[in-house]
């Protein structure tokens, strides 16, 4: 019977398709065939701050069905906060009753006795997030960009992203950040170091003003500072002092000095939507590859251990047992044998704590 | 020559986890429907499958070969359907799925603590995650509800509000933002509403939303003040949240056609049997069933015949366990831990545990922590449920349960237990029953199959009972004040043999008396004055009991149970009570 693990992806170049979408249907100015730029504005969007509900029955003093013939911006108009939406004059003139937009915003709907204005203070704009070529697009919503180039996967991300200069700080895998790393010349730039465990450090780094940071492990404390930090944050392993495994360090240190898009969503899996960071790369002549997924665990395949006391560690799978084994925990689970990359024993680990790593 | 024919009474029953797909078989033995065994693998509903089918084939492939029985075509890869003469496939299929992303919902009611409360209680029987609430207490202006809709985008709403024939406009100005909001909402479908409220305003609604959602309608859940009723609304709820996977989940629109045309929620299906076990027993005391799920834990309770069901989308063991930080503190969780462990070394492990969700236990400090989290998330999922309860069954005080005759404990936590005692610790400490309870476990996780089955094949649930669960033995847990170290109660049990065994069992202590699976005994309780054993204080009783995997337990450790100050002796405490139960590996 095949067992499919998790995939995760730290490959060195390969074809990505990324979906760029408004949150609300706009307009969409990338077309199919082009060629984007990371900061290229691709769509934009009225996204509301806040509504109002105007009360036109009680501001007009009519009755409900006739307030449609007091309007004077019809439904989809951008009005200035003062403007005029509606306005009812009696007596020859002589008293006005004014409806004016409460905000610089846009009349969404009238009808049934009301006015619903929607309070946008500035537009949503869209950048393409990542250089590459628009490959399709879809109506009012946004399009798909492909590109070439390095591919890290995290497990968790704090939501934001950002394009800029990818800097490695430290000497190894689970090197961990301090505060004398810290100087003014990694002001923009993109960090990414093996463990942040040191309170001290961390708030230096936020006092210098890096574009984003992507570690190998971080110290769960850290967490809702981290959350309510500004700039992109991805944990790839975990959290803990466990730090890079050894492909995503060595990817990160072989494009240190390059441009990335940390793109630290949250991790849905319903839609594998997870955080990453994708390094541009040319690439001559055929396009190499979509990175795999989903695949089953063999014999032969590279994996990554994600718990016990081999977590973090690399390796191989030599074979895969048949039938479920006792584990030192007690637990029955079937098993790989795993030559991992550090070590010259053999480990048995159980399937469910594997991933494969691309 | 041996007779190679089968029966062709055989059924399966497939059941959709967030992580683990299961494929259960039935089949007649010796004239009696029995479960034969249960083949499982990764779910697939998600990223990058999308498709149920694949990891059911996975999970159907392992039962073959348990069981060595063909259920697949050998060439298309499908699954037999009805069975064949000669043994191959199955003749009737049961789904049941608790997998797929919460559904999106918000709650609109008249006024808090009443049909408010009655939404939240019917909202809490199904996979939903609640974004928010509109009542007539919501302070905001109408603007900020209208905005609080558009945010929330919520995929289902529920209305309650209303006794029959009672208040009519003030529901109908909350829902008039509601409707307003939903002609706006981005999502590419409109939501759905399930009308649960004053019965003469269905049509009305129906027409205010027009096509801003689509508008089902159920007997009021509140029709006179004071009164509840679930059943009906429960049950519309439940077909429409199938009828939404249907459309989400790629393979289920097949399945469900190969299942009678019905998807049950895992949740709603144990809770049926949860439901028979309590008019089966028709004792005085409920029957409560929970499951500690890779996303949710949902606890189901019954009394006099009435389900409370209670689900907790939004806390598991697998991604959503992380969600445990909110609910209590690492120091609650690591109290369980017979080790020193750091808060910090806590709360990271929950994370990781949050970050690679189906990860096993590799050793045994790791299943330690796994299982003293699983005990804080049963307990949050239980605190859920017993505040929704009605006053009527919630028992003489906030912090303790009702009297419960029997629970059954589900969940892989449970089932992949490497000793009946650990499983039996991990439902005592987070539970904490009072009087005597019958533990009884899942380890086949066919709750939700058998609830499922009893739709349409009522007497396999009758005579698969006693081959689906483990009986881990009866408890019997004292309630009272008394000092740590006094004699609390004074046990005799007389086995069917004539052997007797007595203990003094002293207060904050865990004795376990030898009663081997299926043997009968007579348990004489004499509890010390103040002290209940079920029977009033002082008042002892000899009662009949019946031996499980661990043996008749008396938990004598207090409600709520009490830990020392001292790191040290703590951890001393919690591995004798593991040693007492037989749950040290």
């Amino acid at each position: 019977m095949a067992y499919i693990p998790v995939t995760s992806h730290a490959t060195l170049l390969t074809t990505l398709r990324r979906e760029r979408m408004l949150p609300v249907p706009g307009e969409v100015f990338a077309q199919p065939g082009e060629r984007v730029e990371a900061g290229d504005l691709i769509a934009r969007a009225t996204v509301p701050d806040e509504h109002r509900i105007l009360d036109l029955v009680k501001m007009l003093e009519v009755s409900k069905d006739k307030t449609a013939s007091f309007m004077v911006k019809q439904d989809g108009e951008a009005v200035k906060k003062g403007e005029l939406i509606a306005v009812r004059k009696t007596l020859m003139g002589i008293v006005v009753l004014p409806v004016a937009s409460p905000v610089d915003g846009v009349l969404m709907a009238s009808g049934d006795g009301k006015a619903l204005v929607a309070a946008v203070s500035k537009p949503f704009e869209l950048r393409a997030g990542v250089p590459g070529n628009v490959v399709n697009s879809f109506q009012g919503r946004g399009v798909v960009i492909e590109t070439t180039g390095a591919l890290l996967e995290g497990v968790w991300g704090n939501g934001k992203e950002n394009f800029s200069v990818l800097r490695v700080l430290g000497n190894g895998p689970q090197d961990a950040l301090l505060a004398e790393q810290i100087e003014l010349g990694l002001r923009g730039t993109i960090l990414a170091v093996g463990v942040v465990q040191d309170d001290h450090a961390f708030k230096q780094l936020a006092d210098v003003a890096v574009n984003g940071l992507i570690v190998g492990s971080l110290k769960a404390d850290l967490l809702p500072a981290v959350r309510k930090w500004n700039i992109p944050v991805m944990v790839t392993d975990g959290f803990g002092a466990q730090g890079f495994s050894t492909p995503a360090y060595n990817l990160l240190v072989s494009n240190t000095g390059r441009e990335v898009w940390l793109n630290a969503q949250a991790w849905n899996r319903s839609v594998g939507a997870r955080p990453e960071a994708i390094i541009p790369l040319p690439s001559p002549g055929q396009a190499p590859a979509a990175p795999p997924d989903g695949q089953a665990l063999e014999a032969g395949k590279h994996i990554r251990v994600v718990r016990g006391t081999e977590a973090g560690q690399t390796g191989t799978v030599v074979a895969l047992s048949d039938k479920a084994v006792a584990l030192p925990s007690g637990v029955r689970a079937r098993v790989a044998t795993v030559k991992l990359d550090e070590a010259e024993a053999l480990a048995a680990i159980p399937f469910a704590n594997l991933e494969l790593l691309e | 020559m041996a007779d190679t024919t089968y029966p062709t009474d055989t059924l399966l029953a497939l059941d959709f986890g967030t992580a683990t797909t299961r494929a259960m078989l039935f089949d007649v033995v010796e004239g009696s429907y029995r479960f034969v065994a249960c083949g499982e693998a990764p779910t697939t509903v998600e990223h990058p499958y999308y498709e149920a089918s694949e990891g059911m084939r996975h999970a159907l492939v392992e039962l073959q070969n348990i069981t060595g029985r063909t259920l697949l075509d050998g060439n298309t890869h499908l699954l037999v359907m009805p069975a064949t003469p000669d043994g191959v496939g199955v003749d009737a299929v049961a789904v049941t799925s608790s997998a797929g992303p919460a559904v999106k919902t918000l709650l609109v009611g008249l006024l808090p603590g009443v049909s408010v409360e009655s939404a939240r209680r019917l909202a809490g029987s199904g996979y939903l995650t609640l974004m928010d609430i509109l009542s007539l207490g919501d302070r905001r202006r109408t603007e900020q509800q209208f905005d609080a809709v558009l945010n929330a985008q919520p995929e289902l709403i529920l209305v309650a509000g209303g006794t029959d024939n009672g208040s009519r406009e003030a529901l109908v100005k909350l829902l008039e933002t509601v409707a307003l909001a939903c002609h706006l909402l981005p999502t590419p479908t409109p939501p759905k509403l399930l009308y649960a409220g004053n019965p003469v305003l269905g049509d009305k609604i129906k027409e205010m939303f027009g096509g801003a959602a689509h508008v089902y309608t159920a007997p009021n859940v509140q029709p006179e003040l004071g009164e509840e009723v679930f059943g009906p609304a429960r049950a519309e709820l439940a077909k429409i949240l199938e009828a939404h996977r249907l459309g989400q989940i790629g393979g289920f629109q097949d399945l469900a056609q190969m299942a009678g045309g019905r998807i049950y929620p895992t949740a709603q299906a144990e809770g049926q049997i949860v439901r028979y076990l309590n008019r089966t027993l028709n004792s005085p005391g409920g029957v409560l069933g929970v499951n500690v799920g890779s996303a949710s834990t949902s606890v189901a309770a019954a009394f006099k015949n009435e389900l409370y069901l209670s689900v907790r989308s939004d806390l598991g063991m697998g991604a959503n366990v992380a969600a445990l930080l909110n609910e209590t503190t690492v120091e609650q969780v690591a109290r369980w831990l017979p080790f020193e462990a750091s808060a910090t070394a806590v709360r990271e492990f929950i994370l990781n545990k949050s970050a690679h969700p189906h990860t096993l236990p590799a050793d045994l400090n790791d299943l330690h922590l796994e299982n003293a989290i699983a005990r804080e998330v049963l307990s949050a999922g239980l605190r859920t449920a017993h505040a929704r309860w009605p006053a009527s069954v919630q028992g003489r005080r906030s912090d303790l349960l009702p009297r419960i005759d029997l629970i059954l404990g589900s969940g892989a936590v449970l089932s992949r237990a490497p000793r009946p005692g650990v499983a039996a610790l991990i439902l005592l400490d987070a539970l904490q029953p009072v009087g005597v309870t019958h533990l009884m476990l899942d380890p086949h996780h066919v709750t939700a199959a058998l609830g499922a089955i009893a739709h349409t094949h009522p007497m396999t649930v009758v005579q698969a009972l006693d081959s689906a669960f483990l009986s881990l033995g009866t408890v019997i847990s004292p309630v009272g004040e008394a000092r740590p170290g006094s004699v609390a109660c004074r046990v005799k049990l007389v086995m069917e043999g004539g052997q007797e065994m007595s203990a003094e069992v002293k207060f904050g202590s865990l004795q376990v008396l030898p009663l081997p699976l299926g043997q009968d005994g007579k348990l004489t309780l004499k509890p010390r004055g103040g002290i209940d054993v079920g029977f009033g204080p002082g008042r002892g009783k000899i009662i009949p009991v019946t031996g499980g995997a661990v043996g008749v337990v008396i938990d004598a450790r207090g409600r709520p149970i009490a830990f020392p100050q001292a790191a040290g002796e703590r951890q001393e405490l919690t591995s004798e009570w593991l040693l007492k139960v037989g749950g040290l590996v």
